[in-house]
């Protein structure tokens, strides 16, 4: 077996020997390419090297840019965001103007008619007035006392009481004879008595008494004249006017009355 | 010559309460203002229900615009034909011809769609060619079309006469409806629209009253299960409360603008019906008419300082009219026969009530100058006409008549005119127009 081994192994040195002679340079150029080779792996591996180490400088550079960036952005896009607030609110502020214009207008518009329609009676007033002064002119200063009357009596109705009190003074000096003087007389009382102007009221209630003592508004005058009287607690006063009231006028309706203030008032 | 004389008298007689023209105490006649209403028109497209809704809106418009007694109205016919959409549209030259004349024009469109309905409605004055009105409603249900035609109206009718009056095309009357077997309280449009019963409790309901903010009716009741009437306090959206009267007996109550009730009842100890005052706040009523004769059917002055009633102190009823404390108390009314249903104007200055002459068999509807004590005739003709009550405006008037055989309710002018037939079905008394809300004024 070792002989065996030991023949294999001349006939495999003969055989190769000559061979392995012939490719020396070839093995020897060859190592040579390969040192190159391996040279020019080691400048391409320093190269990349570098340019890892570039790329990773750039990415960290562009990383801090790209962070810087999304601050940047927020910002921008929270002054963007802002700048569509301001613009909505721009806008509703806008159409609040115009709703605020066109309501202008619109009343503006409402006002013009207003005026032309004022304007209208006003014309229309004048002529009537023209037509008035026409009639005075013919009838000179025969005015209807009733028609004066009735307008004042209409602004008491309405409580228009300072109204009335100048109607009512005005129709007492110009008619003094007229069918509706106790009236007028009365009611100039009843204004100042609803005004408050309560002396003044039991002035003209008492003139009401003196001048009409038989008039049909001679029972309230003394009713009304109680009842300022009890305002201004001149109760001892006002209990007589009840008293008189109650005798001279016992079936009116204000004797019913005066006998409850003076039960009020602890007389009866 | 004595027949002549007798003549004479008839004559003088016959005309006594016709002699006064109220037409020329209530309306000075100033030059009327000429309004032309347009049909409005489709906005886009007449689909049918535009077509129902501006069926609806033209002849409110127009009915509105008659009745408030403002305008002259010339006919349609003679209106231009090119439909007037947009103010673009208005030729003014073509309103202006001699047949019409007019000052001012109304016209816009209104356009249904799936979810809403658009009214555009204008008011041009002619002569100017300047719009005095440019209104734009929009609604939700087009069954409420009639109300903004009535309200379009209203600012019409406020807009042209300068104030001097809101309209009465969004008011509402309250009144009594027998209908099957039972008379119930019910509210309606003006115009007799959108009927709403507001009692259901069987029985006899009569003499509705408004309160001064339109939330509150005021009526009595007789009900089945009960021997004597009652009064109620009704919320119109609520339900009612009956307010405690000392008798079995109460009618024709009446609410001041401050709440004060009046009332016509009787003492326990008395057999004559008087007038009673409820405080606003509630608590005991007071009779400050506590007189012989029965006095009834009481009626707030505007401010509430008086208070107009009927009474037969003196014989047959008459109108009469006190302080509201009872002082001051004279008759308004003295010419015999049978007054009743007096109601105050809103100015103040008349007392509307029914008369019954002496001798006659049916009752017309009267004015009388609460200053003077002058008397005015309104209605005449076929039929009873009785319970008169003034519009909030004091324009109109709303009474109860059987001029067409049953009673039914009318309303009319003021001067008589213009009536209007506004209930058919059932028997139907004793309106209430209801008085205008403060707050709510137009343009306030």
């Amino acid at each position: 077996m070792r002989q065996l081994f030991t023949l294999l192994t001349l006939c495999f040195t003969v055989l190769i020997l000559p061979l392995s002679a012939g490719t020396k340079e070839e093995i020897i150029r060859l190592q040579s390419d390969i040192l190159q080779l391996q040279d020019q792996i080691r400048v391409l591996q320093k190269n990349v090297d570098e340019k890892n180490g570039m790329i990773i400088s750039l990415l960290e550079q562009l990383n801090d840019q790209a962070a810087e960036g999304n601050v940047g952005f927020q910002e921008l896009v929270t002054a963007t965001n802002a700048a569509k607030a301001q613009s909505s609110s721009l806008d509703r502020t806008v159409q609040s103007v115009q709703e605020e214009l066109r309501v202008l207008s619109a009343k503006l518009d409402e006002t013009n008619t207003r005026v032309a329609a004022v304007h209208r009676k006003l014309e229309e007033n004048q002529v009537q007035i023209q037509s008035l002064r026409t009639v005075e002119q013919s009838v000179g200063d025969d005015i209807e006392p009733d028609r004066i009357y009735s307008a004042t009596f209409n602004d008491y109705l309405m409580g228009n009481y300072a109204l009335a009190v100048n109607g009512f003074q005005d129709f007492l000096a110009n008619f003094p004879d007229s069918e509706y003087g106790d009236n007028a007389a009365y009611y100039l009382g009843d204004c100042y008595f609803k005004q408050g102007r309560l002396d003044l009221a039991i002035q003209a209630f008492e003139q009401v008494i003196n001048l009409y003592p038989k008039g049909d508004k001679t029972a309230v005058a003394y009713y009304k004249k109680a009842q300022a009287l009890q305002e201004l607690q001149r109760l001892e006063q006002a209990i007589e006017t009840l008293k008189a009231l109650k005798q001279l006028f016992p079936n009116a309706p204000e004797a019913q009355l005066a006998n409850d203030d003076l039960i009020k008032l602890g007389v009866e | 010559m004595k027949a002549k004389f007798l003549i004479l008298l008839i004559l003088l007689g016959s005309g006594f309460l016709q002699a006064q023209d109220p037409d020329a105490v209530i309306f000075p006649k100033p030059t009327p203002t000429r309004l032309a209403v347009a049909d409005f028109t489709p906005k886009t497209s007449s689909t049918p229900d535009t077509q129902t809704a501006l069926n609806v809106f033209n002849q409110v418009l127009l009915d509105d615009l008659k009745f408030s007694a403002f305008f002259e109205l010339p006919s349609k016919s003679f209106y231009p034909l090119k439909p007037l959409r947009t103010p673009q549209d208005v030729i003014f030259e073509n309103w202006q011809v001699p047949t019409l004349d007019i000052d001012f024009l109304a016209f816009g469109s209104v356009q249904v769609d799936a979810t809403v309905t658009v009214v555009e409605a204008y008011v041009y004055d002619v002569k100017t060619r300047q719009q005095v009105i440019g209104k734009r409603y929009t609604i939700g249900d087009t069954t409420l079309i009639r109300r903004v035609a009535h309200e379009f109206a209203d600012q019409v009718v406020y807009e042209l006469s300068a104030g001097a009056s809101q309209g009465v095309a969004k008011s509402r009357i309250a009144f009594s409806s027998l209908k099957g077997d039972s008379k119930e309280i019910w509210v309606m449009d003006y115009d007799g629209a959108n009927g709403r019963q507001i009692s259901f409790n069987g029985g006899i309901n009569k003499f509705p009253e408004w309160s001064a903010d339109n939330q509150m009716l005021v009526y009595v009741a007789k009900l089945p299960t009960v021997n004597r009437w009652q009064l109620f306090l009704h919320e119109v959206d609520g339900r009612p409360t009956e307010i405690e009267v000392t008798s079995s007996y109460v009618s024709s109550p009446a609410f001041a603008r401050d709440g004060r009730v009046a009332f016509s009842s009787r003492t326990q100890s008395s057999r004559e019906a008087d007038i009673f005052i409820r405080p606003a706040g509630g608590g005991p009523a007071r009779n400050i008419t506590n007189a012989r004769g029965i006095d009834t059917s009481p009626s707030w002055s505007p401010t509430g300082a008086q208070i107009a009633f009927i009474s037969d102190r003196t014989g047959g009823p008459q109108v009469w009219v006190m302080d509201a404390d009872g002082s001051n108390l004279r008759q308004l009314v003295t010419e015999g026969g049978h007054c009743d249903s007096p109601d105050w104007s809103p100015d103040g200055r008349f007392v509307l009530y029914s008369w019954q002459a002496p001798r006659q068999w049916k009752h017309d509807i009267y004015l009388a100058e609460v200053a003077t004590g002058k008397l005015f005739q309104l209605t005449s003709g076929f039929g009873t006409n009785e319970s008169p009550h003034w519009s909030p405006d004091g324009r109109h008037i709303a009474f109860q008549s059987t001029r067409t055989g049953t009673k039914q309710i009318f309303i009319m002018n003021a001067d008589g005119r213009n009536l209007k037939q506004v209930t058919t079905y059932g028997i139907n008394e004793s309106p209430a127009w209801a008085p205008y809300v403060e707050a709510n004024r137009l343009g306030q």
